[in-house]
């Protein structure tokens, strides 16, 4: 009963530190509009796309290149590779958020280190998470809507910005108050041109910028 | 049950010929010539220039990633690796110093300090100079050759390194004795080839060409 009480106390501390990221009533009004899957980015691609990719992991760094694949049944395939083309890891997202890792190099292949990274990559990706809506707010100050979604005992904050009308950031927080944030940069269209993925509570930064690619077929 | 038997045969004629139809590769006659060659190469070449074409082929893609650069390397141990497109990505190898500079910045290393870059610097120059092939307790080592090139398949033989890469395959021109194209395999058939074009052997590259500055 105690442990109930407990964890009751705890749910709520964590549902209203979730709601506090935008309870400003002067900047924020509730609004009643609906979400639109054409706000997420990776959307409606019928290719592959290229990002040069840097992630930085408490004390070790690297660079290489991502793959971002949708999927004809739904979801993404993402690979990471290094310039020389070794892969780092290989995973796939279907459309409910489920993650199959298919490969992941023996260095960092760690529960630990594969669920955090995984969650991550979804959260860019957007697959399965907004599928599930509670609300919305309006932001008076900068007309952007957040809307609030939860997924998998995560909540998720997708601001939606008033002239791309695409998700201009990402908030994830959970209920032990971690929060993680990525950042879209982009003019619209399907394909943003940067993202900045960061950790408030571990030094964990994933960098990805568009390359814009020619394609061409292979040369043999 | 007929056509089943003779695919079988089939198959097993074409194992026992180790022939692979695909570039008509058979066991090479003289191993001990070609390694005598590549080593006489290997003394005579101070520096080699060249142009990449590399290629990753991901089974969920239909087309493969295409991403081109150059290549110089100066005797000893200099290496410069420049991705030019789709995207910019240098490394330079020398003595026991390595250099980085990507989208994310420039970066320094000290080769012995990091047991990756130390791998990475002895499996480029092992393969561009041929002493890969002197090492015949980390890899399984196949000889084959066609009318074009010698062709060598390398097995790892560590268990960790079979999970990134299932076999290297190397092609050496029969001319020159220069290095075609190194091909990794990766488990699950997926694979990365990089392709030397325009080679050009023993031209004046300066060392600035791999400095840091």
């Amino acid at each position: 009963m105690r442990n109930l009480v407990l964890i009751s106390l705890l749910f709520l501390l964590s549902e209203s530190c979730a709601v506090s990221l935008f309870n400003n009533r002067q900047q924020y009004e509730m609004t009643d509009v609906t979400w639109d899957e054409t706000y997420m980015w990776f959307r409606n691609l019928d290719s592959y796309s290229l990002f040069n990719a840097s992630v930085t992991m408490r004390k070790n760094h690297t660079t290489g290149i991502m793959v971002i694949h949708p999927l004809p049944v739904g979801g993404h395939k993402v690979v990471f590779m290094t310039e020389f083309g070794l892969k780092i890891f290989d995973m796939e997202f279907n459309d409910t958020g489920d993650l199959k890792l298919h490969y992941c190099m023996p260095a960092l292949n760690r529960k630990p280190v594969i669920k955090v990274l995984g969650s991550d990559i979804g959260m860019i990706t957007g697959n399965g998470i907004t599928d599930r809506f509670l609300s919305a707010l309006y932001d008076r100050q900068t007309g952007d809507v957040i809307y609030r979604f939860r997924s998998k005992r995560k909540r998720y904050f997708h601001i939606v910005g008033s002239e791309t009308r695409k998700v201009s950031s990402v908030i994830r927080t959970s209920s032990t108050f971690r929060k993680v944030r990525a950042d879209f940069y982009g003019k619209g269209g399907n394909l943003p041109d940067s993202i900045l993925l960061e950790h408030d509570h571990m030094n964990l930064i994933i960098k990805l910028t568009h390359i814009n690619e020619t394609r061409s077929t292979s040369h043999e | 049950m007929h056509r089943l038997i003779i695919l079988m045969l089939l198959v097993r004629i074409c194992e026992a010929a180790n022939v692979c139809a695909q570039d008509n590769h058979v066991l090479m006659r003289d191993v001990n010539g070609f390694k005598t060659r590549l080593e006489a190469m290997s003394e005579e070449v101070e520096t080699i220039e060249s142009d990449f074409v590399q290629e990753k082929q991901l089974s969920v893609l239909t087309d493969k990633i295409i991403s081109r650069g150059s290549f110089s390397f100066r005797k000893e141990n200099n290496i410069r690796w420049e991705y030019i497109e789709p995207y910019h990505y240098l490394i330079i190898l020398t003595g026991n110093r390595i250099y980085i500079s990507d989208e994310s910045g420039q970066s320094q290393y000290d080769l012995e300090s990091n047991r990756m870059f130390q791998e990475m610097n002895r499996f480029i120059s092992g393969c561009i100079q041929g002493e890969i092939l002197k090492n015949d307790i980390e890899y399984q080592i196949e000889y084959l050759e066609n009318e074009n090139e010698y062709y060598v398949k390398l097995v790892p033989n560590s268990g960790m390194m079979r999970e990134m890469l299932n076999e290297i395959q190397i092609a050496f021109d029969r001319n020159d004795m220069t290095v075609m194209r190194i091909t990794m395999v990766e488990p699950g058939g997926d694979y990365t080839r990089i392709s030397f074009v325009n080679k050009k052997l023993n031209t004046e590259i300066s060392l600035e060409k791999f400095s840091f500055n």
